[in-house]
């Protein structure tokens, strides 16, 4: 073939009527060269043509007959298997537009055991397919062979996966495609992060030192509003559901133009669905409810829906933050604080795509405060401060996984896997012990196991190759490969017969049968759970509860805390600039006056006294997880002195505490409260009292195949290999307390469940910050949030018996009472 | 305080607060919910679960008997989590133990994981559920609504949550039901366990480990 390959690609281009951006050149320019990268740069750029232009001019170049070996050349994984598909549709419909006789195939969850088949006998040229898939991939006997002509790997949304399991699992499946393909390029698509050359290093392995990092056009200015309350009306001091403000967004939504209505929770979708139908019934057909739980196949409908502008106002959750090409809406509406400018941006991103038009995005605060953090994320987003995902390092739990993976597919040789395991940004560090115990906790259980060889899960066979035991093994570790981040999902399905979604075990163990509860946009009844599934029929209108998903919940990040503190200590000078600070202006006087406003550089602290005993009140400014950590220090402290039980409750600003008489502190002593020497010993002391590390446990023991979950169908063999986590935990904790799988999980804890890192960092700025300490009568307007949270952990120092006693002798008195 | 007592038909039964219950008419314990073998059932399966509580189960049990020295043990239901077959260490174990305990009756009421629990006999005197004791009837499940006749029961893994003054307990705990009957706690350690909230009739008691207490306010006489 004469003509020039990338022109073939420019000509399609031209024949759709678009231009190559430079980013893009570049990208295709620098996979020609055999280099690997991230390309960085908004939605709705053309990110994914930037990384599918290179193979596809690879493969033009080598079409006549030359070297022209059948077998997967492209891989592209996607974090969200609800994108395979329209990602199939781009990238084929620009392979079939050069001229190039390609396949382009998903292999998802969805995908079927004959297109499964089929992909295997006769492998497509691209294949799109998600991180769990991958793994299930080479958990089979020719994943050698399969992969051995790969030519390229592009991770789309890399952003998504970073600072995730997901990620590490992915990590892991792209240096095993490195060995089993010499040659290899990866390139990543990522939206902004704040560590984009981490990011790329973390996806390139020991790769890194050759990879490019590569620029896209820059975003499109983001216009933040908000939807204020009126003038004189009462607005909430608390609360996260926002519905106050339903009838101005109503008004809004009047205009006929599509629409993405944001929210921070799946709870919080299904109640604005839910009040958003209750107030237009006659939207019904325009109105949709998207998010995590929700049956694929509505979900599809309703993306379909949306693509076909035939929806009015779709309620979304951050499952419909992603997608490349997601079809673009009029306009977008976040309810609640977004917590961070990277969410608001993307979220923003997807509204208005006219070129030459900024992104427009409405706020809709659900409390008075919030009004402050939507001013500080505009602040923040003006300045550039967009947040950093650090990657996880170390994650015994899923290398363990791994390691069956591969047992389960070709087998493994222990030195050269370590070998290519180190290639990883997540175990670049790994040190012979930890890699030795994992070893042996996949083969024997760990050492403590040694002595009972009754288990069975990975044996070294004679010709020194680790392998499954057996097909049990083999495909109940399948079955648990994709459960890197679902929680044990009940299925929910009508009487009759109807899948209508997932719901978390937890939620559906609350409920009694005649309970009702919303979901995916309905009003449900229990009827009965049974083998994993959950039967329901329709409810009538009756008090329902809410599911609570897990997650969702982000800490506000230490950009926005910053602006947020930056706006109050502005307030208290007198200076209220945004219309939103106008706005809450009644509310600081009130704070000013019964306390005073927070300000940079000081602890504002306050100690209020109600029926349930004494209350203090801390505000670092560190995000609810440092909070949690800091809440359970300081409750252990305390506790050190006289043994007490305190309540905890965090939010983003600060945290309180309730219990135990608090005694009256001097400065010296308020200090030693909040010292951060000792500060990972006393928070693991305190935190073996608590329950954090047992809760953590619950990924860990799901991931390194600690629980089975069981599977709809295999009712009686699962149940009887039910345990909940929480129970692994006691057993193992009490039986095997080096297993390091519990010290990951105090590890985990301290890192991703309580930031230490921030804590640590806050806790050096109260050293040097001037201690702001007031009595109030009653509690001031960042108090109420707390106290009105209520999403509380206990601590204690007390003896179990003397806890158990008190609480008898409480309950006794209640009851003598009535 | 150690020990509460409850009233069941014409029987005074001792809560003790080791998840058993005294009899002292028959001078036996009764005790439901052993799972014994569970962690090595989650072993064979591929769970990397360590062993421990099988061995502090039956130790518990050595304890009761050597400190109540009972005539007779009834075990109501749930012994074993699996097949004996499955787990011919664990058949050995309970077979060595039961030895041990030569002078003591042990009785045990089939429950629905005790398949192959008649594999022990004669060393355990196994009978089917229903099985009646001096007017007591002996289940594993506890019957829906009242049989008519008093009856004790195992099979719920009963716990209650406590919450006062800011403080949260999950506790093992014993249930005396309306229609003359009594849920045991499970005694095995692996076992969880599922909570039971208060109601009319219902008196529920907690056990610490080291006290048995009333939740429910005084017991109603009934």
């Amino acid at each position: 073939m004469s003509e020039n390959p990338q022109t073939r690609l420019t000509d399609w281009f031209s024949s759709r009527g678009w231009q190559p951006e430079a980013f893009q050149r570049a990208a295709w320019a620098a996979y020609g060269r055999g280099e690997s990268g991230l390309i960085h740069s908004a939605t709705g750029s053309g990110k994914s043509l930037a990384a599918w232009g290179g193979p596809l001019i690879e493969a033009l170049g080598e079409a006549d007959g030359e070297d022209r070996r059948d077998g997967l050349r492209v891989l592209w994984i996607t974090p969200l298997r609800a994108l395979a598909g329209d990602t199939v549709n781009n990238l084929a419909a620009a392979a079939t537009g050069v001229g190039l006789d390609w396949r382009v195939e998903k292999r998802t969850g969805d995908t079927g055991s004959g297109a499964r088949a089929r992909q295997r006998q006769r492998p497509p040229e691209a294949l799109v397919t998600t991180p769990e898939s991958l793994s299930l991939l080479l958990s089979y006997r020719d994943a050698a062979r399969q992969f051995r002509h790969l030519r390229a790997v592009v991770v789309d949304e890399w952003h998504e996966l970073i600072g995730t399991k997901r990620g590490v699992q992915l990590e892991l499946c792209l240096a095993r495609l490195r060995r089993l393909a010499p040659g290899l390029r990866t390139w990543g698509l990522s939206a902004t992060l704040g560590n984009l050359e981490e990011a790329r290093d973390c996806l390139l392995g020991d790769d890194s030192a050759s990879g490019r990092l590569i620029q896209g056009p820059p975003a499109r200015p983001i216009d933040i509003r908000t939807l204020l309350p009126a003038a004189g009306t009462r607005f909430p001091w608390a609360g996260h559901l926002g519905t106050q403000l339903l009838d101005d967004v109503v008004d809004a939504l009047e205009a006929p133009q599509s629409c993405l209505l944001f929210t921070n929770t799946r709870s919080q979708a299904e109640r604005w669905f839910e009040s958003l139908l209750r107030a237009r019934p006659d939207w019904l057909e325009g109105l949709g409810l998207h998010h995590g739980s929700i049956d694929r196949s509505l979900r599809e409908r309703i993306e379909a829906g949306l693509a076909a502008g035939e929806f009015r106002c779709v309620v979304a959750t951050s499952s419909l933050d992603l997608g490349v090409d997601f079809s673009p809406v009029d306009r977008v509406i976040q309810v609640g604080s977004p917590k961070g400018v990277a969410r608001l941006a993307q979220r923003a991103g997807r509204s208005g795509h006219q070129p030459g038009r900024d992104s427009r995005i409405l706020c809709v605060p659900t409390h008075a405060l919030e009004l402050v953090e939507i001013a500080a994320a505009r602040r923040a987003w003006a300045a550039g401060e967009v947040e950093a995902r650090r990657p996880l390092k170390h994650s015994l739990d899923v290398l363990a996984q791994h390691l069956v993976t591969l047992a389960t597919g070709d087998g493994f040789e222990a030195d050269t896997l370590l070998d290519e395991v180190r290639t990883t940004h997540a175990y670049a560090g790994l040190d012979d012990d930890a890699w030795q115990w994992t070893l042996e906790f996949v083969t024997r259980g760990g050492p403590v196991l040694e002595a009972y060889p009754d288990f069975q899960r990975v044996v070294r066979g004679s010709d020194g190759l680790y392998r499954i035991a057996g097909r049990a093994q083999a495909s109940r570790h399948r079955m648990s490969i994709g459960t890197i981040t679902s929680d044990a999902a009940i299925a929910v399905r009508y009487q009759g017969g109807g899948h209508i979604g997932t719901i978390e075990e937890s939620f559906i163990a609350r409920l009694k049968p005649g309970d009702a509860f919303l979901f995916a946009g309905r009003s449900l009844e229990l009827i009965r759970v049974r083998d994993l599934t959950a039967f329901v029929k329709r409810a009538g209108a009756r008090r329902q509860a809410v599911p609570r998903w897990q997650g969702g919940r982000l800490p506000l990040s230490t950009a926005l805390a910053n602006r947020v503190l930056e706006l109050f200590s502005e307030a208290a000078d007198g200076h209220f600039r945004e219309p939103e600070m106008t706005a809450i202006e009644p509310l600081l006087q009130i704070q000013s006056s019964w306390s005073s406003l927070p300000r940079p550089g000081q602890l504002l602290i306050e100690r209020t006294r109600s029926r349930e005993g004494q209350h203090l009140f801390v505000y670092p400014f560190a995000g609810r997880l440092a909070h949690e950590g800091l809440a359970t220090l300081t409750a252990w402290r305390l506790g050190q002195q006289s043994p007490a039980t305190f309540s905890l409750s965090v939010n983003d600003y600060g945290f309180e505490l309730v219990g135990g008489p608090l005694p009256s502190l001097d400065e010296p002593e308020w200090r030693a409260l909040f010292a951060a020497d000792g500060l990972v010993d006393d928070l693991l002391a305190a935190m073996n009292a608590s329950e954090l590390a047992r809760r953590q446990f619950r990924d860990i023991a799901r991931v390194a195949g600690l629980i089975f979950q069981g599977y709809p169908g295999r009712g009686k063999t699962a149940r009887q290999l039910q345990a909940s986590s929480g129970l692994i935990f006691d057993t193992i904790n009490r039986y095997d307390p080096d297993n390091r799988l519990l010290d990951q999980a105090r590890r985990e804890v301290l890192d991703s469940a309580l930031e230490v890192d921030r804590l640590r960092s806050a806790l050096q700025a109260i050293a040097s910050a001037e201690l702001v300490v007031h009595d109030t009568e009653r509690f001031t307007p960042l108090a109420f949030p707390l106290w009105a949270e209520r999403l509380r952990n206990r601590l204690t120092t007390q003896r179990w018996q003397d806890r158990v006693a008190k609480m008898v002798a409480q309950l006794e008195r209640a009851a003598d009472r009535t | 305080m150690s020990a509460q007592t409850v009233q069941i038909g014409r029987h005074t039964l001792q809560l003790l607060p080791e998840r058993a219950v005294y009899w002292p008419a028959l001078s036996a314990l009764l005790l439901a919910d052993l799972h014994l073998g569970k962690a090595a059932a989650f072993r064979r399966a591929g769970l990397a679960i360590p062993e421990g509580d099988t061995a502090s189960s039956l130790q518990r049990l050595d304890t009761l008997i050597t400190n109540w020295r009972p005539r007779e043990v009834i075990l109501l239901g749930d012994i074993l989590h699996v097949r004996l077959g499955s787990d011919p260490a664990l058949h050995r174990r309970i077979l060595d133990w039961r030895a041990r305990h030569g002078d003591t009756a042990m009785t045990a009421i089939i429950g629905n994981h005790d398949r192959e629990l008649r594999q022990l006999e004669p060393a355990l005197a196994c009978y089917a559920e229903g099985m009646e004791r001096n007017g007591l009837v002996l289940r594993h499940h506890p019957p829906e609504g009242s049989i008519g006749k008093p009856w004790i029961a195992g099979h719920w893994h009963p716990v209650v949550r406590l919450d006062a003054g800011g403080d949260s307990l999950r506790l093992p705990a014993f249930i005396r039901e309306p229609g003359d009957g009594l849920i045991l706690p499970a005694f095995g350690g692996m076992t969880g366990g599922a909570p039971v909230n208060a109601r009319r009739g219902r008196s529920r008691y907690v056990t610490s480990g080291e006290a048995v207490l009333a939740v429910d306010g005084r017991q109603p006489a009934d």
